[in-house]
């Protein structure tokens, strides 16, 4: 017994689950009714019980996408999973008042020690909906808003009725109509003209129900000349029954402003992590997406960025770890639809125990962006004969003034490098932890200094055993 | 009428945008009518001639002979549109053999040509064991369409070097497929000079074993609103082998150049390396040019890797021209030159290399005086 749980945890460190103390959880399945009901609970306006409506019929009438793992994907029983679960009686805004269970779970995730360390603000997301929420007094007094998002849309209706679905509408694919038919709980982070918030502000989500299906919203709007670092995590309980995250965020930069999105995600290997994220880049403004895959069953993500404005600027450096049974589908979309933008995207995974990882991305030129540049770096190590890698890349150039770049390669670790390093002493599965650590490098130095060791940290657990 | 291959391709669905292969061009704007379902009647068989380049005899042991389209085992897929509709229109079949050993001291010539206004041509090539054989092919003729379908196969240890100048009327349509499997210990390079035709759509796809190696290598020249369209597979099914695509295009006025391909080193190939470079030149506002170059590798001591980039002409290499006397249209046609030349570098053979050089000077020296 014990070693059949020993089989489906894992080495996965964040695993464990505590009891289930739900004050309301849907029965599985999904219809019109089920999404009714959570836009009743939420006391919605009309107009987004519309929306939810409309998006829950796309989502019935849309097929699977035919790309991709259409194996893995197949395997999704929609009918299996709760859209709905609450555990908590509201959002606090002090750990005292959040329930035991969950701050326990928070504790021992170390979220209430980096709020008091180093970040300007903290939402903890719990199933279905926020449990915590805080933001630091000097923030909220400079005009910051940053609310999850059911609290955003009933205090701010109106910014977020402008803005809700502008930049990843329900009907951009499958996964992103099923969001926004039964959508809860996300960030909600509005930084007003010229503002800078120098502290991250972090969002952490954590699945600890079995067949849970998360489904959080997230948007957030940099108005002009101001800067944001947002910060998100992820785990869940390791379960034998699959679980589904299919999250929708959507960013909005308006001129001169930046906004960096950085995210671990590290997810149990029964999560299906199908996320939609995107931004709209205006005039001079960056997005800057900074992507960690280490768990998860299957992910399909793309960060995206639509670079609107003259001058606007986009970044995406993702990094993928796929192990055993897993498959990491990620990569970047760049849009130039405006002159003198520039992006680069840097993608690097490693692939061991016969996981699959692949790069997916697109760079697309418009005829009117004029001067534009594109670099996109690939590179894909393979750590032993059962793993896979794939690059399908798109370039689409319609402009004779720009220069696009893109170069890829596969290769598994260098055994110079390797004999090097065991030649000054260390063993072979140091020297391969080392290796991995440096391939991951360009990575690790964007995220802050605590995820950065704490990523380090988790692919050291992930190397343990990979030698021999 | 009910052959296979025409239950093959009535049976086959029209390839979404979403098929990797016909992303770009689909199967409604090649098909010689513009409606799936017609098969046309009308089509004439083009003609194949074989002769020496040096103007000397055939020699023994090389033959080109028409005879009955024979089924073969191929990287080809059956279930392509493309390749189940070239089967049913391709009246002629036209085989190519040379015999094992065979030494040739010339290149062989084999010249295609689709007069007509709807025309096809189905050939196999098979270099016997341990020949080393080079030759040029050229593919030329007025046909309003022109489907054509290869199948090669190059044995235990030959060495095949070919060149193909395409050079079809600037209204034709051209759709080709092409399956090549290149033995052990084999070789094939393999370079397409691509200059004539409206429409064109390409598929080759090749499959090497242990000690192989192919080359594939394109130039590409787009003026008007010529698109040309190129999926290039390599299947790398045992180890210890090396593939190298290069594929120059360079696009002028508003035409479109599209290079699609894939990498594919299967479980255990051990050894592959593999590399898969699209490189394209913008020479006009309205041009445009899309890549996607694939890989997937399923073994883990292998080297892969692919690049790809889009730019307009370095001003500083028009500045230094212009700055020796050429006036600017010069100064382009001299850098699209030696970018498409820059395709062809790896060829390996320098005759052949000369003649298709020469090929592409005469057409853009042509080019210039219009």
């Amino acid at each position: 017994m014990k070693e059949q749980a020993r089989d489906a945890v894992g080495d996965y460190r964040f695993g464990f689950h505590d009891p289930e103390n739900a004050t309301i959880r849907f029965d599985s399945g999904l219809s019109e009714e089920v999404v009714r009901n959570i836009s009743a609970i939420k006391e919605e306006p009309q107009w987004m019980t519309d929306i939810r409506v409309k998006a829950l019929h796309h989502f019935f009438e849309r097929p699977m996408p035919e790309w991709g793992n259409s194996e893995m994907l197949d395997g999704i029983d929609f009918e299996s999973i709760c859209y709905f679960l609450k555990s908590s009686a509201g959002t606090e805004t002090s750990w005292d008042e959040v329930p035991d269970d969950i701050k326990r779970t928070f504790d021992r995730l170390g979220i209430p020690d980096a709020e008091q360390k180093w970040l300007g603000g903290v939402t903890a997301q719990y199933e279905s909906e926020a449990v915590y929420h805080s933001i630091r007094d000097d923030l909220e007094e400079q005009g910051v808003i940053f609310l999850d998002m059911d609290s955003g849309l009933k205090e701010h209706e109106d910014i977020v009725k402008q803005y809700f679905g502008s930049v990843v509408p329900y009907s951009d694919n499958k996964f992103s109509a099923l969001n926004t038919a039964v959508w809860s709980g996300g960030s909600f982070l509005v930084i007003p003209e010229g503002v800078h918030v120098e502290m991250p502000v972090q969002a952490y989500f954590r699945i600890n129900a079995k067949n849970m299906g998360q489904f959080e919203r997230t948007l957030i709007i940099a108005k002009a000349g101001s800067s944001i670092h947002y910060v998100e995590g992820c785990t869940a309980p390791s379960y034998s029954t699959e679980s589904l995250h299919s999250a929708v965020v959507e960013l909005i930069a308006e001129e001169g402003s930046h906004i960096r999105y950085s995210t671990v995600q590290n997810w149990s290997s029964n999560v299906y992590n199908l996320v939609t994220k995107r931004g709209v880049a205006h005039k001079n403004a960056s997005i800057e997406w900074v992507d960690g895959n280490i768990g998860s069953k299957l992910t399909m993500k793309y960060p995206a960025v639509i670079l609107k404005g003259e001058g606007a600027h986009a970044e995406v450096i993702s990094v993928a770890y796929a192990g055993e049974g897993q498959h990491q589908d990620a990569g970047s979309k760049v849009h130039h639809l405006a002159p003198r933008t520039t992006s680069r995207i840097l993608s690097k995974s490693i692939s061991k125990n016969g996981g699959r990882s692949s790069y997916r991305g697109m760079v697309q030129v418009s005829p009117k962006a004029h001067g534009c540049k594109v670099s996109v770096v690939c590179d894909a190590l393979l750590l032993d004969e059962d793993s896979r890698s794939d690059t399908y890349p798109t370039m689409e150039v319609a402009n004779n003034s720009c220069g696009v770049e893109h170069e890829a390669s596969v290769s598994k670790v260098s055994g110079d490098q390797l004999f090097y390093l065991m030649s000054r002493g260390h063993t072979e599965e140091e020297a391969m932890g080392m290796i991995v650590n440096g391939f991951f490098e360009p990575f690790t130095k964007e995220l802050p200094m605590e995820y950065a060791v704490e990523l380090n940290r988790l692919l050291e657990m992930e190397m343990e055993g990979s030698i021999g | 009428m009910s052959t296979p291959a025409f239950n093959a391709y009535r049976s086959l669905p029209v390839p979404s945008r979403s098929v990797h292969a016909w992303r770009y061009t689909p199967w409604k704007k090649i098909h010689p009518t513009g409606e799936p379902d017609v098969i046309p009647s009308d089509l004439i068989a083009a003609t194949a001639t074989i002769s020496m380049l040096d103007g000397t005899d055939v020699p023994v042991g090389v033959s080109l002979e028409m005879r009955e389209s024979v089924l073969r085992d191929s990287p080809l897929p059956d279930d392509d549109i493309a390749v189940a509709f070239l089967r049913e229109v391709c009246n002629e079949h036209w085989h190519l053999k040379v015999e094992s050993n065979i030494v040739l001291k010339s290149p062989l010539l084999v010249e295609i040509r689709a007069g007509g206004h709807l025309a096809a041509i189905e050939t196999s090539v098979d270099i016997g064991a341990h020949s080393v054989v080079e030759s040029v092919w050229t593919i030329s003729g007025e046909a309003s369409w022109f489907g054509f379908l290869r199948q090669g196969s190059i044995a235990v240890g030959a060495e095949y070097c070919e060149v193909m100048e395409q050079a079809l009327a600037s209204s034709t349509v051209f759709l080709r497929g092409e399956g090549w499997d290149v033995g052990r210990d084999a070789t094939m390079n393999s370079c397409i000079l691509s200059l004539g035709g409206s429409l064109l759509r390409s598929d080759i796809r090749s499959r090497i074993v242990q000690g192989s190696t192919i080359k594939q290598l394109i130039a590409s020249y787009g003026i008007g609103d010529r698109s040309d369209d190129h999926h290039l597979e390599i299947d790398h099914v045992f180890g210890n082998n090396v593939s190298r695509v290069v594929l120059h295009s360079a696009c002028d006025d508003s035409s479109r150049a599209v290079s699609t391909g894939q990498l594919r080193i299967a479980k255990g190939a051990n050894g592959s390396n593999a590399s898969q470079i699209f490189r394209n030149l913008l020479l006009s506002p309205d041009a445009r040019a899309e890549s996607i170059p694939e890989l997937e590798v399923l073994a883990d001591d292998v080297s892969a890797a692919h690049g790809a980039a889009s730019a307009p002409i370095d001003p500083e290499q028009l500045f230094y021209l212009e700055s020796r006397g050429l006036d600017p249209d010069a100064a382009q046609h001299l850098v699209v030159e030696g970018f498409l030349i820059a395709a062809m570098q790896e060829l390996g053979s320098g005759k052949l290399f000369d003649w298709l050089r020469g090929r592409l000077t005469i057409h853009l020296d042509c080019a210039l005086l219009e």
